[in-house]
């Protein structure tokens, strides 16, 4: 298993891949838009008039739309096939559930599970995660992005006292 | 002159949604490469024994605003053309505490 590349160099690096995406398509990188269109998918799957008539998913499938075509989600597909390929070449590549030293996996599971809720609805809320709003709009200087950004600190600094059994 | 394929009116077309899927793989190995998808160096920012992510972030803003200022003072970025979110300070400020405790739970 190969270390991790110098942090600064590797933040260099993102910062040309996030300004090639503005110069190219006039838009950022985002992470959070793929997962809300893959879950409204799957939903529609079970459900579609329920979320065709949602007012936040409705316009995903408005006109006969996949809600799946768009710019964001292959974005997303891309992004999963990049770190796979890094954590292959890197001999990263191997199933576990990462995790601190002091819990289970059943405890990790439960944790990752609450965590993603929270994250999955404030993306939403933000329109945008730490990609969208906290690289793409901070890197513009937007004043909302910022705010977010550091409310993001604010939250996780504010619990990581609770939930220390979780990473220490 | 940038952005190059809104330029073209070609966003959504087929050649814009190839490069997003080249922008992606780099995005992703990227990430890979410089530890941000494991989620113990994440958490790691919240107590202080690895503050990777930090590093990595700002120096991408700080990298990808010089880019866009430099683009723009030269007159091959039409910035204005840019995507920007609306700003619902109030709105951000709250989905940035959720997002923040849902991180340092759930570690991505």
């Amino acid at each position: 298993m190969k270390r991790y590349i110098n942090p600064y160099i590797a933040g260099i690096a993102l910062g040309f891949v996030l300004f090639a995406s503005f110069f190219l398509c006039g838009k950022g990188l985002g992470g959070s838009a793929a997962w809300a269109r893959l879950s409204a998918w799957l939903m529609h799957l079970i459900a579609p008039a329920h979320i065709e008539n949602s007012p936040y998913f409705g316009h995903y499938f408005a006109h006969g739309k996949n809600p799946l075509h768009v710019w964001l989600v292959f974005l997303g597909i891309g992004t999963f096939i990049g770190g796979l390929v890094s954590s292959f070449l890197n001999g990263r590549s191997r199933i576990e559930v990462n995790r601190g030293p002091a819990i289970s996996v059943r405890g990790r599971l439960i944790y990752a599970l609450a965590g993603g809720i929270l994250v999955g609805f404030a993306s939403r809320l933000g329109l945008g995660c730490t990609s969208g709003q906290g690289l793409a709009g901070a890197s513009l200087l937007s004043l909302g992005s910022w705010a977010f950004l550091f409310s993001v600190f604010f939250g996780g600094y504010a619990t990581a006292y609770l939930v220390k059994d979780g990473w220490l | 002159m940038a952005p190059v394929l809104k330029l073209a009116h070609m966003a959504n077309s087929p050649a814009d949604l190839f490069v997003a899927v080249c922008l992606g793989f780099f995005f992703g190995l990227v990430l890979e490469t410089g530890g941000l998808a494991n989620c113990r160096k994440i958490a790691g920012v919240f107590y202080l024994y690895d503050v990777t992510v930090v590093k990595v972030m700002f120096s991408a803003i700080l990298t990808a605003m010089l880019l866009l200022y430099a683009s723009s003072a030269l007159g091959i970025l039409d910035i204005s053309m840019l995507y920007l979110p609306d700003t619902f300070i109030i709105s951000y400020i709250l989905a940035g505490i959720i997002l923040g405790v849902g991180m340092v739970i759930g570690g991505y």
